[in-house]
């Protein structure tokens, strides 16, 4: 649970003041309204909830605190009231973590005097959207070549903790048209917990450069209500290469060859090898160069690649911050 | 390892104050039964006692508030003097920041060891084996020189600042007069010097002045002998850091000869020794907190009040010691009153660690998520700002303010991610590692190209490869902006500011100020910036080999996460960072829109292509390291004469005060040069007083 004493919840304008209802209830004691914002609320974000007192219960409740409790009665926040516009008074704002569960909850507030005694008391709702969707897409290729088949990764996971097996997806191009459709598998990622993936084998445009295709993770067939998600595919699709870029990367004060030095040609990369060389296939055309990679400044050099060549790149150390800089 | 009591009570009794003397008045828990003498109380008149009574638990003639660089030099100069010397600390061990500094002591003015590196001798030891590493012209030095170089008004840095304009005149002529001595002071408390090799920031730039403290490996660790082990070093595993050495010692070879280490170890340690050794006392774990003055604007300061702070492991509730205890008084009383029958010292360091104070000068650093460098072995009160706090109230004066935001790195973002102590690479092994319990990721400037930084709500803010970039500082032989340095720098030329070079060699790229900007989740009142994040995914793990695991990172400290999704990576910094106030809630569009920049292989939001490659955040798992800024020091402080004496708002010094180190304005210069000279000065004629 978080808590902090930010000052105006994030959708409310700072000036605007709830209309209080002046009747007092016998039977909850002393009136007050709690208001809660953002108006939706995710599961698991955040939720700020406030109390406001009409002008005329301030008296009864100058010395007051709130106490804010979820729907099963648990006690999730206290916050005082201060002084508010016009002689009413507010709480300060009480920041939590929202329930997972969609739907709406009944949460209440009470008032408490300096002595523990029950002023007022107050229920609220506080509704919580349908379950979002994580979706990830990976191992894309940073070049396609036009019509060339490629593959590409994505996994789903629903962050409120709903099992994605077997969750449906679907690829459209840029004009709209579904290029594959799927499910995803039985084991999480390597190294996730709940995040399910499938490996899609897709065909590249023959219209050049860049393309944004869409992954959507579809809403699935469960007993909890989720939002559908979608994300771009970035595609960059090239002609066939056609000559080869050869690099080799070196220290500009030792000439020692730059192992794992990283070569980009955008949107072609790759790495040196331990002898500092990496080769680049590319398609004839101008390209900017980078080779980095710690402790060096990033090599960077611009140019009209038309056929086979070779590039050294004297790499200079990035001079960290030393003592003398530093300490002493 | 060596003993926590290696220091003998033999050791203790040649030269060292009679315990009766000093203990003459007042009790203290712990005490010998020889050493509690009758407790007893002194008239006198104070601010807080208008009646005139103060009840005083000790009595001493030299009462020092701070055990770092300058309050253990003006301790054992003041000792020296015949002066009984107490020194009230509020961390549980010696030696302040010094302890884990580099040790670069740029003194000057033809110091020793100017003098024997020109003369290309060995030191008496016969430890240095290496050659000069500055030719004989660069250190011929001399005061009038080194006074010339830190008033010379026409340096202007890369960060367009003046550092040496607005320095105060007498005190810089105190201090080039003081450098040499204060260097042979050094050298005769045990502490060795390597050979020189430049000169530290704000140390000036026309000749070398700067050596490192060293010390050499060997089977046992003896101060007196100049050895440690490589277990006290800290260099035997490396990933260890050992109670004696909170930072891992550096070889020294280049500087010395093989076998040597050097840090701050080698200069705090052994003052250490000679401190206790010579006789002064230690009261640690106390907070100092107000100054008692005759009265409250007027008369001499008489002593002062410090607080029980212990420093307690929060995992196992037990109070951390210090390595040696020789001198210590282990008095747990909540508050005691110090009697100073000569001065007072100031010498608890500046406010760099105290937000509020700090924000005086930029108030977006006044965010306490960000904290000062090495506050894990400081703990809270470490530059806190209590010298200032306490003068101010009996009427002092300030100096150098502004220098804050003229040394060109005050504060600055740190290339080590991951822990909130990113200053310093502290291992496991020192007591103070449970505040940390991470040691953090160096990934070096270079690293940045490897992530996105985003802010408290999840957005991105500034090219992030020139987010660590530091303007160097104007000194022999750097990188500053003075167009002629070393021999073909001319002191007090206006050429060396003339506008047409200022717009040449300006470099500063305000990242930080990018960092700590208002954003959407700033609020009111304080609008913090909030937390900075280094969002990366297993892609940039494979790329750089960093090792993501303990003792680097930690899953229970809140400056690590590592998720499934970005979406998870977001709720999680939420939940577990102690300074995030608002979720991330852009995180999620940031990394989409920053995959689509990497794609098109442009940023137009800030540039990213211009100055290196980009990589999509795509392959899952994802993580989170903390980026953190650091406010690493602070220049501006109390106004101090030539003698140290704490000047008050009528430009009259306040009897019985003094000041050194970062408690002092008016000397921007970075680190332990200003520190020991003026704790030099300042316990000289301290000692003085009658």
């Amino acid at each position: 649970m978080k808590a902090t004493t930010s000052d105006t919840p994030a959708n409310r304008s700072p000036g605007l003041e709830p209309v209080l209802d002046g009747d007092a209830d016998t039977d909850r004691g002393v009136p007050f309204i709690i208001e809660t914002s953002p108006a939706t609320i995710e599961p698991g974000a955040e939720i700020v909830m406030t109390a406001f007192v009409a002008p005329e219960h301030a008296q009864a409740l100058f010395h007051a605190t709130v106490l804010f409790r979820d729907a099963d009665g648990a006690p999730i926040g206290r916050a005082p009231l201060t002084d508010a516009r016009g002689g009413a008074l507010r709480s300060e704002p009480v920041e939590r973590v929202a329930p997972d569960a969609p739907g709406s909850h009944a949460f209440s507030a009470v008032m408490e005097g300096p002595g523990g005694e029950v002023l007022g008391k107050q229920d609220f709702c506080v509704a919580i959207a349908a379950h979002p969707i994580a979706l990830t897409l990976w191992d894309v290729p940073h070049a396609v070549e036009q019509g060339a088949g490629f593959q590409v990764t994505l996994g789903i996971k629903c962050p409120c903790g709903c099992m994605a097996e077997g969750w449906a997806f679907r690829i459209t191009d840029s004009a709209g048209q579904i290029v594959a459709e799927g499910q995803t598998g039985h084991d999480p990622w390597p190294g996730t917990s709940g995040l399910y993936h499938a490996t899609v084998a897709l065909v590249a445009p023959d219209s050049l450069g860049a393309q944004d295709w869409t992954v959507t993770a579809l809403v699935p067939d469960h007993p909890t209500p989720h939002i559908q998600r979608s994300l771009p595919l970035h595609l960059n699709v090239q002609t066939a290469p056609e000559v080869t870029l050869k690099v080799l990367a070196v220290d500009a004060e030792t000439g020692a060859p730059v192992p794992r030095a990283r070569v980009v040609v955008h949107p072609y990369r790759t790495f040196t090898d331990a002898q500092g060389r990496a080769e680049v296939r590319l398609p004839r055309g101008r390209f900017t160069i980078f080779v980095s990679g710690p402790p060096y400044f990033a090599f960077k050099t611009t140019g009209e690649v038309k056929d086979d060549m070779s590039l050294t790149a004297e790499m200079y150390v990035d001079r960290e911050f030393t003592d003398a800089d530093a300490w002493a | 390892m060596t003993d926590k009591r290696s220091i003998d009570d033999q050791d203790f009794k040649e030269g060292s104050l009679n315990r009766r003397d000093f203990f003459r008045v007042g009790a203290a828990a712990g005490m010998t039964a020889a050493a509690a003498a009758v407790p007893g109380t002194v008239m006198a008149q104070t601010s807080e006692t208008p009646d005139g009574t103060i009840h005083w638990d000790y009595e001493v003639d030299v009462v020092i508030a701070g055990g770092g660089c300058a309050g253990l030099t003006a301790a054992i100069r003041a000792r020296d003097a015949g002066a009984s010397v107490l020194v009230v600390d509020q961390n549980y061990d010696l030696g302040g920041r010094m302890l884990h500094s580099g040790s670069y002591l740029s003194l000057g003015g033809g110091d020793a060891i100017q003098l024997r590196d020109m003369a290309g001798a060995a030191d008496a030891e016969g430890f240095i084996t290496v050659p000069p590493a500055e030719d004989p012209p660069e250190l011929d030095d001399n005061i009038e020189l080194l006074f010339t170089d830190v008033t010379d008004w026409s340096v202007v840095d890369a960060k367009a600042q003046s550092p040496y304009r607005y320095n105060e005149r007498e005190m810089m002529r105190a201090w080039a007069e003081n450098c040499p001595p204060t260097r042979q002071f050094l050298m005769d408390n045990y502490v060795r010097f390597t050979r020189i090799s430049g000169t530290h920031g704000g140390g000036g730039l026309s000749r070398a002045r700067a050596p490192y403290c060293f010390l050499m490996l060997g089977d046992r660790t003896d101060i007196e002998a100049g050895t440690i082990t490589a277990e006290d070093a800290g260099v035997a595993d490396p990933e260890r850091t050992s109670p004696f050495a909170p930072v891992q010692m550096e070889d020294a070879t280049s500087f010395v000869g093989p076998n040597a280490v050097r840090n701050g170890v080698a200069l705090a340690r052994p003052l250490e020794y000679s401190a206790r050794k010579k006789g002064v006392m230690f009261i640690l774990h106390r907070s100092f907190n107000d100054l008692i003055r005759e009265r409250p604007f007027d008369g001499r300061v008489l002593g002062l009040t410090a607080t029980y702070s212990p420093r307690v492991n929060p995992d196992t509730g037990i109070r951390l010691e210090s390595f040696w205890q020789l001198g210590n008084v282990d008095d747990r009383r909540e508050v005691l009153n110090i009697r100073a029958r000569k001065a007072v010292i100031l010498a608890s360091g500046g406010h760099a660690g105290n937000p509020e104070v700090r924000s005086m000068f930029y108030p977006a650093l006044r965010d306490p998520a960000f904290p000062t460098s090495g506050s894990a072995l400081q703990g809270s009160g470490g530059q806190d700002a209590s010298a200032l706090k306490a003068a101010l109230k009996i009427g002092a004066n300030m100096a150098g303010m502004q220098q804050n935001l003229s040394y060109p790195t005050t504060f600055h973002i740190s290339s080590r991610l991951g822990t909130r102590d990113a200053y310093t690479d502290m291992m496991p092994g020192h007591p103070t590692f449970v505040f940390r319990k991470s040691t953090g990721v160096a990934v070096g400037n270079a690293g940045f190209e490897e992530f996105i930084a985003v802010n408290q709500v999840g957005k991105r803010f500034f090219n992030e490869v020139r987010l660590p970039k530091r303007p160097g500082a104007n000194r022999y032989p750097g990188d500053g902006a003075a167009p002629g340095q070393g021999l073909d720098h001319t002191p007090l030329d206006w050429r060396n500011c003339s506008a047409e070079w200022i717009r040449k060699s300006y470099t500063y790229d305000h990242g930080l100020d990018a960092a700590v900007a208002l954003n959407e989740g700033s609020r009111a009142p304080h609008y913090y910036s909030g937390p900075l994040w280094a969002i990366f995914d297993q892609d940039a793990i494979d790329r750089t080999g960093w090792e993501i695991r303990f003792p680097y990172v930690s899953e229970e400290n809140g400056y690590y996460f590592k998720s499934d999704t970005i979406d998870d990576l977001a709720r999680q910094i939420y939940a577990g960072h102690p300074y995030s106030r608002v979720p991330l809630g852009h995180l999620s569009t940031t990394v989409t829109t920053w995959n689509g920049y990497v794609a098109a292989g442009a940023d137009p939001e800030f540039e990213r292509e211009k100055d290196a490659p980009m990589y999509a955040i795509a392959k899952p798992p994802f993580y989170a390291l903390s980026i953190m800024v650091i406010w690493h020091d602070s220049y501006g402080g109390l106004r101090c004469n030539g003698r140290q004496q704490v000047i008050d708002m009528q430009g009259v010094p306040i009897p019985g005060l003094y000041a050194g180190g970062e408690a002092v304005g008016g000397f921007n210069k970075h680190g332990l040069g200003k520190g020991h000279v003026q704790g030099f000065i300042a316990g000289t004629h301290a000692a003085r007083e009658l």
